[in-house]
Formats: structure tokens, sequence, C-alpha cells
């Protein structure tokens, strides 16, 4: 599933969908880079309609979460779908690095 | 529902991921799994593949990996041996979870994520192979579902 984009000044939302394999984070790396390089400074990235998120999915967000934080900017996930969210909890980064991780999915 | 059986084998498992898992997809359809289960499975031999392709076969010419699935009822038992380096997934440290995220290891998440979708998880040596053995209850989704 293509990587859909809004961009609202240099807030950047990437929704993205499908199962997210290790080719399916490679390109969201890559829009993640993307649209760092174009000037962003909060990245949303829209898990709602994601049937997975695999190690190398989180490995991206993680990384990029970290890289930003020093520099006042964000990365973040927001909507997990409910399968996700599980993940992203099973995992102990849901409190981290979901956007309201309080209003379970 | 009757037994069913699939076996894939691989001696490039970097350009036959794509075959794998569009073949591992259409018999999980035979067998009729859930979605949520399907999806879990995909997982699950996600997190081993990119294993096997990153490091199991990072220094082989010649890798060879046979994935077998047997699909009953209420189970799925599923079978992967491969020639590349040992490694014994079953053995390795849970990361630790508790950490702040500024400081966990990058490592681990795959196997961790394995062993907690499968029912049961073992792995061990079989000659020069590497041989994992998980089992996948096809009762009950791990994750829960879309709504």
């Amino acid at each position: 599933m293509p990587i859909r984009q809004n961009v609202s000044g240099d807030c950047y939302e990437l929704i993205v969908g499908g199962r997210i394999d290790g080719a399916a984070a490679n390109e969201m790396e890559v829009q993640v880079l993307n649209a760092i390089k174009a000037g962003a400074k909060e990245i949303f990235i829209n898990l709602s309609e994601a049937d997975f998120l695999c190690s190398a999915g989180i490995r991206v967000i993680m990384q990029y979460w970290r890289q930003l934080k020093p520099q006042g900017k964000r990365l973040m996930v927001t909507r997990p779908s409910p399968a996700v969210d599980d993940i992203l909890a099973m995992t102990g980064f849901r409190e981290s690095i979901v956007e309201n991780a309080g209003a379970r999915a | 529902m009757a037994e069913k059986t699939f076996r894939f084998e691989s001696s490039d498992p970097a350009r036959d991921r794509a075959r794998f898992f569009s073949e591992l997809r259409a018999f999980g359809e035979s067998c009729d799994w859930s979605q949520p289960i399907s999806n879990e499975i995909q997982l699950i031999l996600e997190e081993w593949w990119t294993n096997l392709v990153s490091y199991a076969f990072a220094k082989s010419a010649q890798p060879s990996v046979i994935v077998e699935i047997t699909s009953t009822e209420g189970e799925a038992r599923i079978q992967v041996t491969d020639n590349g380096i040992p490694f014994d997934p079953a053995a390795r440290t849970d990361p630790d979870l508790h950490l702040p995220v500024e400081e966990r290891p990058i490592g681990g998440l795959g196997i961790y994520m394995m062993k907690k979708l499968s029912k049961s998880l073992r792995s061990g040596r079989d000659g020069e192979r590497n041989v994992l053995r998980i089992a996948k209850d096809l009762t009950s989704p791990v994750l829960r579902a879309k709504s």
C-alpha cells in the first residue's frame, strides 16, 4: 500500500497502511527522511490502516523519534489500529511514541 | 478441518521473499485462517525471514531454507530449517521493556515478538542445520483485530 502524505506548514502526516513488513518499513524511512529534509518539525505516522507492524518498522520509528527529540522536533505515531496498538504495547513503546497513548484504540 | 500441509524451499531467501509470503497467504486462505491469525503468522515468519536474510546467511554462498507448516483444526505447527550460522532464538534474553526509549537497544525485538505471538517456540540444531519449531494457536489471535 503506498504511503499517503498530508502536509500543513512544517507538520507532516504520513499514513502508512497494510502490512508494514521490512519493505514497507524501508519505504516509511524514505518518507520520514524526505519530510526531515523538507524541514518538518513534527512528523505524525498515522497507523490507523496498518494490519501489522514488524520490528523493522518499530526501529524506524524509534530511530527518528530519538533523532528529532534533541532538536526540539518530534515524531509520533497516531491512531494505531488495534493490532498495531497491541504490538506497541507488547514491545513497551506505546506510552512513549503514541500520541495520546492514554486513549486506547 | 482436514490437516493441510505447506512446504516452501529456497536457496535464495532474499530473492524469494515476496513469493514465499504470497504462497503463505494463499495457504492460509485454503485453511480458512482468520485474517488476524494469518497476519500474526506472517508477522512471525517476517521476523524470522529478516533474521535469515540479514544475519544467518550474511557470509553464506549456498543458503538453504525449508519452511513446513501443518495446519489442523486448532493449531498450526511451523518448522523452519536453515543451514545458516548457528543461532538459538529460544535461548535469547528478552529485551528490557522498562528502559526509556532513548536507552533501548535496537536488536532483539523481532525474536521477542515472535515468542509473544506464538503458543510455543523451540529451537535447536539438527546436524548442520538450525531448526525452529513454532506452534500457533489458530482459535484466538494474540492481537486485537480491526473493529
